[in-house]
C-alpha cells in the first residue's frame, strides 16, 4: 500500500516537474521582466509596448540573473496571483526583487516627471542611468532657485618636468 | 646618471598631494620635488566614456586571496579622490584616546587639538560643507552651508537633536565655480557632474608648479636603503627600471601599497602589512508609515552619533548612522511598489569601528612580487558585538521615524577605507612610524596615509589623512628650514 503511494507520488512529482522545466525552457526573461511590472503596478495606466520595451532593455543590461526572471515568466498566473504581503525569508526576497524591477521601471518612465499623477498614462522613456546626471526625481537642492553648475570638463593635468 | 631629488613622492591621491601642497608653500625655490605616479591621468571625460574611474582595474595591481571582502583601489592620478564618496569629517577627540579612556585598541601618538588647525585648512582646500552645530570642536566655519536634511533626517533631527546632523561633505552643496552643486544621483565614484572634491579639479595645479616633475605610469618597486638611511626609489618606466635619488622619500601609495614597497625593500617590522581593516558596515532598508524620503540634497542626509561616544566602547564600537537619500545604484530597491508610497523606505547604513586584527594583512605576493597580496579573515568581535545590536539601535531611531518593518538587513562587503597597515605609535616595538609618520629607524623617510591609524573609528578617514600630511609636512619644514634634512640639496 505504502509503496503504490509512493510510486503515484513520484509520478505525480515528476510529471509536475516536467511540466515546470518545459515551461521554464519556454518561458523568457523578459516575459519575467514584464509579469513583475505588470503585476506590482496593475494600479497604475501602463503602456503595454513601453513595458516590453523596457522589459528588452532591462534585459540586455544584465541585471537581474535570468533564472529568476524565468521562474516568473514560467509560474505564469500562478505568480500574478501569489499574494506576497506575508513577512517572511521567501516574501521578502520576492518582494525585494520585485521592487528592484519596479524601482527602475518607474525611475525609467515620466511617472515622476509627469507629477506621479496616476490618471495618466505612464510611457517608458529609457533605461534609468545615474550617470546621466541629476536624475534623482525627489531630491531638492540646498538654494531652490540656483541651477546646478554645468560640468565644462577642465584642462587635463600632464607629465611635466625634465629629466 | 641618476637624478637627484630634495623630496620624492609616490603617490598622487590625498596623502601626496596634501603633503607636496604644504611642502611648495614653504620650500625654496631651486627646491626640486620629483612625483612618481603608477598611473594615468583618467580625466573625467575618459571616466564617464568609460565608466571607470580607472583604466587600470585592481586586479593588476593587487591579489585578494579572500575576494568576499573587496579593498577598492583607483591606480592613477589623484588615485581614489577619482572614486571616493567625500564623506569628510573629523575625527572625535576621544577616538584618538580608546585605550587611555575605554581601555581597549591603542591611543593615537597625537590629540584632537595637534590636527585641529590642519583639519580646518584640508576643509578650506576641499570646500567642504557643513552645519555649525557638529559635535566636533572646531576654531572656524565651514567653507560652504550645510546640504539640505530629507524628510526622515527633520524627523531625526527634531527627537535627537544634540546627536542629529547634517553631513560633513566635500560634495559642493553650493555652486563653487568650479565644481557641480550635488544632486544626489548617487553615483559619486564617476560623479557625473563633478561636484565633489578630487586632486583632479581641486589640486591638480600644484603640480604645475616649475618645481615638481611628475611622472606618470612609473610604478615605484622599492626605496633604497643605505646604513639606515633612503637613499632613493627604483621604479619602472616604459618597461625599464630607473632609479632616482632623493634626500627625502614620501610614500604615499595608500595602506594598501605603501607596505608591499616597503617589503619590497626588504624593511621588516612585526606589524608592517598587518593590521588591515576598514569599517564594518552594515545596511538596513526600513520601510515608513506616511514619511517620504529621499528628498534631501545630496547622496548621505545626516549622520547620527548617538551610538558613537561612551562607556560602551569598552565593550563593543562606536557607530556612526548615516540616511541614504539617493540608494539607486547601490540600493536598487530603493522604491517601494506600493500605490503611492514609493518612497516611504529609508535605507540606514551603521558604521563600526573594527579593532585591527594581526591576521588581516597586505604582504608580497610570492607568485608575482609587483603585485600586493591581501587576506582577510574576519572582522573583531568587538565590531561584531556592537552590529548584534542593530535591532535595539533601528528601535531607538524607531522614536523619531514611523517604521513599519525592517525591509533588509545586509553587510556591506567594502567600505574602500583601507588602514592601519603601517602604524603609528611612540613606541619602535609596537609601531612602524613615529607621530610624525616618519619610519622609526629610517629617519628619512615618511609613509603618509590612514595605514598609520593606531585604531579605525566610525569615521571616514581622508580628512584625517590629509590633515596629517599637513602636520608631517609641518614637521619635517619646521627641521628643514632651520638646517634639517628638507631642502639640503636645494641650499
Ligand atoms: C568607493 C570608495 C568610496 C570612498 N568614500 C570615502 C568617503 O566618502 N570618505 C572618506 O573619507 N574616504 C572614502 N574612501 C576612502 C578614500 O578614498 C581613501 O581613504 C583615500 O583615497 C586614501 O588616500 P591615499 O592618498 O592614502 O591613497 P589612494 O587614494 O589609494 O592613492 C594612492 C596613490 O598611489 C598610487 N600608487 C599606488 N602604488 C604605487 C606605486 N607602487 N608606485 C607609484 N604610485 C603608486 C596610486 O596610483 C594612487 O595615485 C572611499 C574609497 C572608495 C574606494
Amino acid at each position: 500500500m505504502m509503496r503504490r503511494r509512493d510510486i503515484l507520488l513520484a509520478f505525480a512529482g515528476l510529471s509536475l516537474t516536467g511540466l515546470v522545466s518545459s515551461r521554464l525552457l519556454r518561458a523568457s526573461n523578459e516575459e519575467g521582466v514584464v509579469a513583475v511590472v505588470v503585476k506590482r503596478l496593475k494600479y497604475l495606466k501602463l503602456d503595454p509596448e513601453g513595458v516590453r520595451n523596457f522589459a528588452r532593455d532591462y534585459i540586455a543590461g544584465g541585471i537581474i540573473p535570468g533564472i529568476k526572471l524565468r521562474v516568473v515568466s514560467a509560474a505564469g498566473q500562478l505568480y500574478m496571483n501569489l499574494p506576497l504581503s506575508g513577512i517572511n525569508v521567501l516574501t521578502n526576497g520576492i518582494r525585494h526583487g520585485e521592487e528592484r524591477i519596479v524601482t527602475k521601471y518607474l525611475l525609467s518612465s515620466d511617472f515622476f516627471s509627469s507629477g506621479a499623477d496616476e490618471s495618466k498614462t505612464v510611457h517608458y522613456v529609457r533605461l534609468f542611468d545615474a550617470l546621466r546626471g541629476c536624475c534623482n526625481p525627489f531630491a531638492r537642492p540646498v538654494v531652490e532657485t540656483a541651477g546646478s553648475v554645468q560640468f565644462a570638463p577642465s584642462g587635463t593635468v600632464k607629465e611635466k618636468g625634465g629629466v | 646618471m641618476n637624478e637627484c631629488y630634495d623630496l620624492i613622492i609616490v603617490g598622487t591621491s590625498f596623502a601626496g598631494s596634501f603633503f607636496l601642497l604644504r611642502y611648495l608653500e614653504r620650500a625654496p625655490p631651486q627646491a626640486r620635488v620629483l612625483v612618481l605616479e603608477r598611473g594615468r591621468v583618467d580625466s573625467k571625460v575618459w571616466q564617464l566614456q568609460h565608466r571607470a574611474p580607472s583604466s587600470i582595474p585592481g586586479e593588476q595591481v593587487y591579489v585578494n586571496r579572500t575576494p568576499l571582502k573587496l579593498w577598492l583601489t583607483s591606480p592613477g592620478f589623484g588615485g581614489n579622490s577619482n572614486c571616493w564618496w567625500a564623506g569628510a569629517m573629523r575625527m572625535m577627540p576621544n577616538d584618538f584616546k580608546l585605550k587611555s579612556r575605554y581601555g581597549v585598541g591603542a591611543d593615537w601618538p597625537l590629540e584632537y587639538t595637534d590636527l585641529e588647525q590642519h583639519y580646518g585648512t584640508v576643509e578650506q582646500v576641499m570646500l567642504v560643507s557643513g552645519p555649525a552645530d557638529v559635535p566636533m570642536p572646531r576654531s572656524r566655519p565651514f567653507p560652504l552651508p550645510p546640504h539640505r536634511f530629507s524628510t526622515p533626517d527633520v524627523l531625526l533631527k527634531a527627537r535627537f537633536p544634540d546627536s542629529w546632523f547634517h553631513p560633513t561633505t566635500a560634495r559642493a552643496s553650493v555652486a563653487t565655480g568650479k565644481r557641480g552643486v550635488c544632486c544626489a544621483s548617487g553615483i559619486c565614484e564617476l560623479c557625473p557632474i563633478d561636484a565633489k572634491f578630487t586632486i583632479q579639479n581641486g589640486l591638480a595645479h600644484i603640480y604645475e608648479d616649475p618645481r615638481v616633475t611628475l611622472r606618470l605610469e612609473s610604478p615605484v618597486d622599492s626605496v633604497d636603503i643605505s646604513a639606515g638611511v633612503a637613499t632613493g626609489v627604483n621604479y619602472i618606466r616604459s618597461g625599464r627600471g630607473e632609479r632616482a635619488n632623493g634626500d627625502l622619500v614620501a610614500l604615499a601609495a595608500s595602506a594598501l601599497f605603501n607596505p608591499h614597497i616597503m617589503l619590497r625593500s626588504g624593511i621588516h617590522h612585526r606589524l608592517l602589512g598587518r593590521r588591515l581593516h576598514d569599517q564594518m558596515e552594515v545596511d538596513v532598508c526600513v520601510d515608513l508609515h506616511g514619511v517620504r524620503a529621499y528628498d534631501g540634497s545630496t547622496v548621505i542626509t545626516g549622520n547620527g552619533y548617538m551610538f558613537y561616544d561612551g562607556e560602551h566602547r569598552r565593550d563593543h564600537s562606536a557607530c556612526m548612522v548615516e540616511t541614504w537619500n539617493s540608494p539607486f545604484t547601490y540600493q536598487p530597491a530603493a522604491l517601494r511598489a506600493d500605490r503611492g508610497r514609493w518612497n516611504e523606505r529609508q535605507y540606514l547604513r551603521f558604521i563600526f569601528d573594527d579593532l585591527p586584527r594581526e591576521d588581516n594583512t597586505v604582504t608580497v605576493s610570492a607568485s608575482d612580487p609587483r603585485l600586493a597580496e591581501t587576506t582577510f579573515n574576519g572582522y573583531s568581535d568587538y565590531a561584531r558585538r556592537a552590529a548584534e545590536r542593530i535591532p535595539q539601535m533601528v528601535d531607538k531611531l524607531a522614536l523619531a521615524l514611523p517604521i513599519e518593518r525592517i525591509e533588509g538587513i545586509e553587510l556591506a562587503s567594502s567600505s574602500g577605507h583601507i588602514q592601519g597597515t603601517v602604524v603609528m605609535g611612540d613606541d619602535p616595538t609596537s609601531s612602524v612610524v613615529d607621530r610624525h609618520l616618519v619610519h622609526h629607524q629610517i629617519r628619512n623617510l615618511l609613509v603618509l596615509g590612514a595605514g598609520a591609524f593606531p585604531t579605525a573609528t566610525p569615521i571616514l578617514p581622508t580628512l584625517t589623512l590629509s590633515a596629517l600630511s599637513l602636520w608631517a609636512a609641518d614637521h619635517q619644514l619646521g627641521q628643514g628650514v632651520g638646517g634639517g634634512a628638507v631642502g639640503k640639496r636645494a641650499r
